[in-house]
């Protein structure tokens, strides 16, 4: 694959108004060669708790949850089904409200936003892998990589070249107007990693993007993200129950029942302390 | 009426009921499923309830309109004839010797056939009431044997106890109705002074009477359906000078009045037995079972009515079967996992059919209910307007809701909606079970492929052999070879891209379709069902023609679409969203957009043929009559002056005067008929074998005239008035062009062709002059020549040297109803007649586009259709991209985008349809108007009324998708990914 990452500085936002507050942070790229390292917390939850009411029943998902993620970092949050993994990135990512306790990302507290303010740093400083890759079925490889980029101004012209040099870099030249039923399960999901990144987002959430893989492509997938990873230096916060996964990261937290139940420290972070 | 009968429709809907009841007796696990998902899912049954309710709607709506026109065409027709049942008349019209009638009165079979016999002297008058100070410038006047006439019962006095038979009436004596007694707000004992038409004489007759009583306008005192003076039939004849004649004789057949009719035709049959046996005299004569006759035009008128509303509410109806296919196809999509997990688990295909139908029989039956009342409301609202407009003139529609019909109508109704899913169901059964338990889309394999291509090849090749058969019929052969350059596309589809192969079998269908329109005439052949189902037939075919080429082009679509939004920067991401879903369902998003495009279309359509008519009222008047705005017709011949009346001194700017004859008039030889009306239908109703000859003024050809529709090659409008001046051209009125039908005068089967030999056969010998032109007006019948062409035909003749015709123009500073009322009243010694023709115009206009917009408003309860499927499909789209939309909202969308998103989606498929059944429509009529009964007609495009059409359309579309949009915007982006996660 390509070594050259996406190029250009994070798009200008323009067009609809913001509600990001001015001045937030925003991950550069780094340049070719450039080892990205870990800086201030950029993601941090305390005692975060989270209740789903169904009718009479009362699940509790979360059940004081603290955590804190530096810039730049690659966590795995791991544990068995039902544990509550994918609820805490909800709850981190913006998707879901906490029942109680507290969320900041970047030092904004995100209960304090309202709607609109979360759907626009979502799209300015987040982005999204899933296990099915919810990819656009209705749009082309290029047409689903080039959305965040027009979500957040960028012309037409800006949006198209940005996204080709996404697939480029992905490998997936070639495919640009194939619609995802035409792609295999690994090209739908680094199309879906293109998108994730194509807005040089501060942080990468991906809910088990290899969980619908085959072994050779999950760890295709899984290199592709820490290059990204070591090329631009986002943070990436990862669910998976898959340990040759897990272990591929600088850190890994484990969950049970709702609660974190330990941590370790993963391959990358023996590889950098090497 | 009250009468339920047995209907085919009706017959065929219980012998299917007893069949899905069987089924559902040893079926009841299923048949509750369906009946449950039906009271489940409330919203959207209501929604498809409210789509598939206007086929039975508009049925019954025809079905009411019918019912009460014919109610009161029989009605009026039993008060008109009561007892009479057969009458004899001369064939022209005129008068007959009494002895005719003795021997028919006399004649042992016809005694035995019938209740009673008399003859009538019948004609018109001016009547002048001396002590009410009224007048009526044409009254009916009836002569009756009170000996004679006693069969036909006794007349019912008004405000008065007994019977009047007529034996205290004498020269002067007579009975007024009801009818006349209101116009000349007339009283018993009041004088009257009556101007008599005579019809042995050109001069009329002036005669002095008193009223001896006031009669009620049923039995005999409503005879005719006229205000009607009562002479004595001996007096009568002699004021006329005519001893010895009468002008009908009456027969009742046995029974009452109702009963009558059904035993008028052996009546009838021995009266033209004993008329051939009278020689020459007999021979003149007609026998007409008049009542009969009659009340089968109200069957006729009723049915015509029925079915006219049923086929222009055809499109509706069509959009309504589309949108049950779409909504099933939805429905299985919506439970295609379950569905394929039955089949997997071993449930027939038989099974699944079953279930289909059992939930769609639930959905037919509500919606023909429901649609079947609403009908009846909308046909209350059609007759309230149609009153409101004519009861004016004293006319009136009664609401009449037969349960026959609106039984008739509830199963056609059901029918049509459960064919339709039992046809859904057969297809969708066929699903592949691995793709449905993966919820997988289905899988076009090489084998499917290809039978689709060979049913294509074999419909087409089908088609286009019986479009050589019809070769005779154009307009047939065109729409067959339309339809069969479709069908083929597939088979082509498989060796060429499918883009050209569909869009060009749809262009070839489009040209196929317009050019039949613009060489020959939908109208053609006369008869509103063969003008009907020509235009429907066309209008299908080219909208759906439309539709394919869009939906093969949909990537084009979209892109450019999306293209088109994305000058916005705030809507690029939505626009890029919402312009690929629709064109990514190309079935769904097609019906959908057909549905719409076929009701657009007629609507624009019939908009567009509204402005043949301008609503400039002095455009009307110089097109009908060269800008005279009053018409007036007199009983006596003359010759005006100025120093006719007062009026005519300064009041009148100018005025013309026809001589006016009836006479034998031929082309080609063949004799010429004179039509019922020159408004709209060309030829029809009845005609005595004469046409009215006018001999005009050179004042009238040489100033303004009406305007002429066609002209005959070599002349322009001047040039043909001026042959007519001349005296060796006419103008033909469209009341002579013959063809009947609705629509343009003549068709293609017109009895003359500009250019013709025209025979006038006078009292001299034939005059000959040529065909010049044709003028559509109102106020003119029969054929224009000059005078001096007329007196050559009929030398000496009063009424050929005086007029009884004219056209007056006001001046600038004349009131104009009272100049009309003065004239009529300063010439009534000359039993003028006036008509403010400005008025007339006035209401006519106002008439005509009242009945327009009821009918477009008609038409347009199908765009409820196409907005309850919009709904239907909307709300279905939430549901089905509810993770889409959580990943859209992870991604960044705010809920206002995703909400705009939906929005635009949605006005997306409204306008394909608008832009389809806008540009559908303009072509369809522009090809029209260039076919040759109408060239020469402007196209204009009322891009006021079609601007409102289509922004109700838009409004309403958005109304009824707000739900769903809101719905969609409120998804939380957590619960929806959660779901596939």
């Amino acid at each position: 694959m390509a070594e050259e990452g996406p190029s250009g500085s994070p798009p200008r936002v323009a067009g609809p108004r913001r509600s990001v507050e001015r001045g937030a942070p925003r991950t550069a790229p780094l340049k070719k060669g450039r080892k990205a390292s870990m800086g201030d917390t950029v993601i941090e939850c305390r005692k975060v708790r989270k209740t789903y009411e169904t009718g009479k029943v009362s699940v509790e998902a979360l059940r004081g949850v603290d955590l804190r993620v530096r810039r730049g970092e690659v966590v795995a949050v791991m544990g068995p089904s039902g544990c509550g993994k994918t609820t805490l990135l909800n709850c981190l990512s913006g998707l879901d409200d906490v029942s109680t306790g507290n969320v900041r990302i970047e030092g904004k507290e995100i209960a304090r936003m309202d709607d609109n303010q979360r759907s626009d740093f979502r799209a300015l400083r987040m982005g999204f892998v899933f296990q099915n890759y919810n990819l656009m079925p209705v749009l082309t490889a290029i047409e689903n990589i080039e959305l965040p980029l027009l979500l957040t101004g960028a012309s037409r012209a800006e949006a198209r070249k940005r996204a080709h040099e996404s697939l480029k870099v992905m490998g997936l030249e070639g495919r640009e107007t194939h619609r995802p039923a035409e792609l295999s399960g690994g090209e739908q999901q680094r199309v879906a990693i293109a998108r994730s990144i194509v807005n040089s987002p501060a942080i990468l959430w991906a809910d088990e993007p290899t969980g619908n893989l085959d072994t050779q492509t999950a760890l295709k997938v899984i290199d592709l993200l820490l290059q990204v990873n070591a090329r631009t230096g986002q943070t990436v916060v990862m669910v998976t129950h898959d340990p040759n996964v897990g272990k591929r990261s600088h850190r890994i937290v484990r969950m049970d029942s709702g609660l974190m139940v330990s941590e370790e420290a993963g391959e990358l972070a023996a590889a950098r302390a090497a | 009426m009250a009468e339920i009968a047995l209907t085919p429709a009706l017959l065929v809907l219980l012998v299917v009921l007893a069949v899905l009841a069987a089924f559902a007796a040893r079926r009841r696990v299923l048949f509750r499923i369906a009946a449950r998902n039906f009271v489940r899912h409330k919203s959207t049954s209501a929604l498809v309830v409210a789509g598939l309710l206007i086929g039975s709607a508009i049925l019954s709506a025809a079905a009411v309109l019918g019912d009460s026109v014919a109610f009161t065409i029989v009605r009026g027709t039993y008060e008109q004839f009561d007892l009479v049942d057969v009458e004899i008349r001369d064939g022209n019209g005129l008068v007959f010797n009494e002895s005719v009638s003795d021997a028919l009165l006399g004649s042992t079979a016809l005694r035995g056939l019938s209740d009673a016999a008399a003859p009538l002297l019948t004609t018109f008058g001016t009547v002048d009431d001396q002590d009410s100070g009224q007048a009526e410038p044409f009254m009916a006047v009836q002569g009756f044997d009170p000996a004679l006439d006693r069969g036909f019962g006794p007349f019912d006095p008004l405000d008065r106890a007994g019977d009047l038979w007529g034996d205290e009436l004498n020269a002067t004596l007579v009975y007024l109705n009801l009818r006349a007694a209101d116009a000349l707000d007339a009283s018993e004992g009041d004088r009257l002074n009556l101007l008599l038409l005579n019809p042995g004489s050109p001069q009329p007759a002036f005669v002095t009477a008193r009223v001896a009583a006031i009669v009620e306008d049923s039995g005999k005192g409503g005879y005719g359906a006229a205000a009607t003076v009562f002479f004595r039939l001996d007096a009568l004849q002699e004021h006329l000078s005519l001893p010895g004649t009468v002008s009908v004789v009456r027969f009742s057949a046995p029974g009452d009045r109702e009963e009558g009719p059904r035993s008028s035709g052996p009546l009838a049959e021995s009266a033209s037995s004993v008329l051939a046996g009278l020689g020459p005299a007999g021979a003149r004569l007609t026998v007409r079972e008049a009542k009969a006759d009659s009340l089968d035009q109200a069957v006729e008128a009723s049915e015509g009515i029925r079915i006219f509303l049923t086929i222009m509410g055809s499109f509706s109806i069509i959009a309504g079967v589309v949108l049950i296919i779409n909504l099933f196809t939805m429905l299985a999509e919506e439970r295609k996992v379950e569905l394929g997990m039955g089949r997997a688990m071993g449930m027939r295909r038989s099974t699944l059919v079953q279930l289909f139908v059992f939930e769609g029989l639930t959905y037919a039956v509500a919606a023909a209910a429901a649609g079947t009342l609403t009908g009846v409301a909308i046909g209350a609202v059609l007759i309230g307007v149609l009153n409101s407009l004519f009861g004016t003139v004293g006319a009136s529609l009664p609401l009449v809701i037969s349960p026959g019909s609106m039984i008739d109508a509830f199963a056609v109704g059901v029918l049509l909606t459960l064919a339709t899913i039992c046809f859904a169901a057969y297809r969708l059964s066929r699903f592949n079970i691995i793709t449905a338990v993966r919820d997988l889309p289905e899988p076009v394999t090489e084998r499917a492929s290809r039978r689709f291509a060979i049913a294509g090849a074999a419909i087409g090749v089908l088609l286009v052999l019986l479009a050589v058969a019809s070769r005779e019929d154009p307009s047939i052969m065109s729409l067959l070879l339309a339809v069969a350059a479709i069908a083929l596309s597939v088979p082509v589809s498989l060796r060429a891209p499918p883009r050209f192969a569909y869009s060009g079998g749809a262009l070839v269908a489009l040209a196929f379709v317009l050019w039949n329109l613009g060489s020959q005439s939908v109208a053609e052949g006369g008869g509103i069902e063969s003008f009907a189902a020509g235009f429907i037939g066309a209008g299908v075919v080219i909208v759906f023609a439309a539709v394919l080429i869009v939906i093969a082009n949909s990537d084009l679509v979209s892109s450019g679409l999306a293209r088109g939004m994305a000058a916005s920067r705030s809507l690029r991401p939505a626009a890029k969203v919402s312009a690929a879903y629709p064109l990514y369902r190309r079935f769904r998003t097609g019906s959908t957009v057909a549905m719409f495009g076929l009701v657009l279309f007629t609507i624009v359509v019939l908009s567009i043929f509204t402005g043949i008519f301008s609503s400039d009222i002095d455009v009307q008047l110089r097109d009908q009559s060269g800008g005279y705005d009053i018409l007036g017709t007199s009983l006596t011949p003359v010759t005006l002056t100025r120093a006719s009346s007062p009026s005519m001194g300064d009041r009148v700017a100018s005025f013309v005067q026809f001589g006016s004859m009836s006479a034998p008039v031929l082309a080609n030889g063949t004799p010429l008929r004179q039509g019922g009306g020159s408004f709209g239908p060309g030829g029809g109703g009845a005609s005595r074998g004469l046409v009215t000859v006018l001999g005009a003024d050179p004042g009238f050809t040489s100033g303004e005239t009406p305007t002429l529709s066609e002209v005959a090659d070599g002349f322009d409008a001047a040039s043909a008035w001026a042959a007519v001046e001349d005296g060796t051209g006419t103008v033909v009125t469209s009341s002579v062009l013959g063809g009947g039908g609705f629509g343009p005068p003549g068709g293609g089967n017109r009895a003359l062709h500009l250019g013709d030999r025209v025979q006038i056969n006078g009292t001299t010998g034939p005059v000959y002059v040529t065909a010049v032109g044709v003028t559509q007006s109102f106020f003119l019948q029969g054929i224009i020549v000059s005078r001096d062409a007329l007196l050559s035909a009929f030398p000496g003749n009063p009424r050929a040297v005086n007029s009884t015709f004219f056209f007056f123009r006001s001046a600038v500073s004349a009131d104009l109803p009272e100049l009309t009322h003065d004239l009529e009243r300063e010439l009534r010694p000359i039993g003028m007649n006036t008509m403010n023709l400005r008025e007339t115009l006035e209401f006519a206009l106002s008439a005509f586009n009242t009945i327009f917009l009821l009918f477009q408003s008609f038409l347009a309860l199908g765009l409820v259709v196409g907005i309850a499927g919009l709904a239907i499909i909307t709300t279905r789209n939430v549901v089905e991209r509810k993770r889409e939309i959580g990943v859209l909202r992870a991604l960044g969308f705010r809920r206002s985008l995703v909400l705009k998103s939906q929005l635009i989606e949605v006005l997306l498929v409204v306008s394909l349809g608008v832009v389809i059944g806008l540009v559908v429509g303009i072509a369809f009529a522009a090809q029209l108007f260039a076919s040759s009964e109408l060239a020469g007609v402007e196209l204009t495009i009322p891009w006021d009324r079609l601007g409102i059409i289509f922004l109700i359309t838009y409004a309403a579309v958005l109304l009824a998708s707000i739900l769903p949009v809101l719905r969609a915007a409120r998804i939380r982006p957590s619960e929806a990914l959660r779901m596939m996660e």
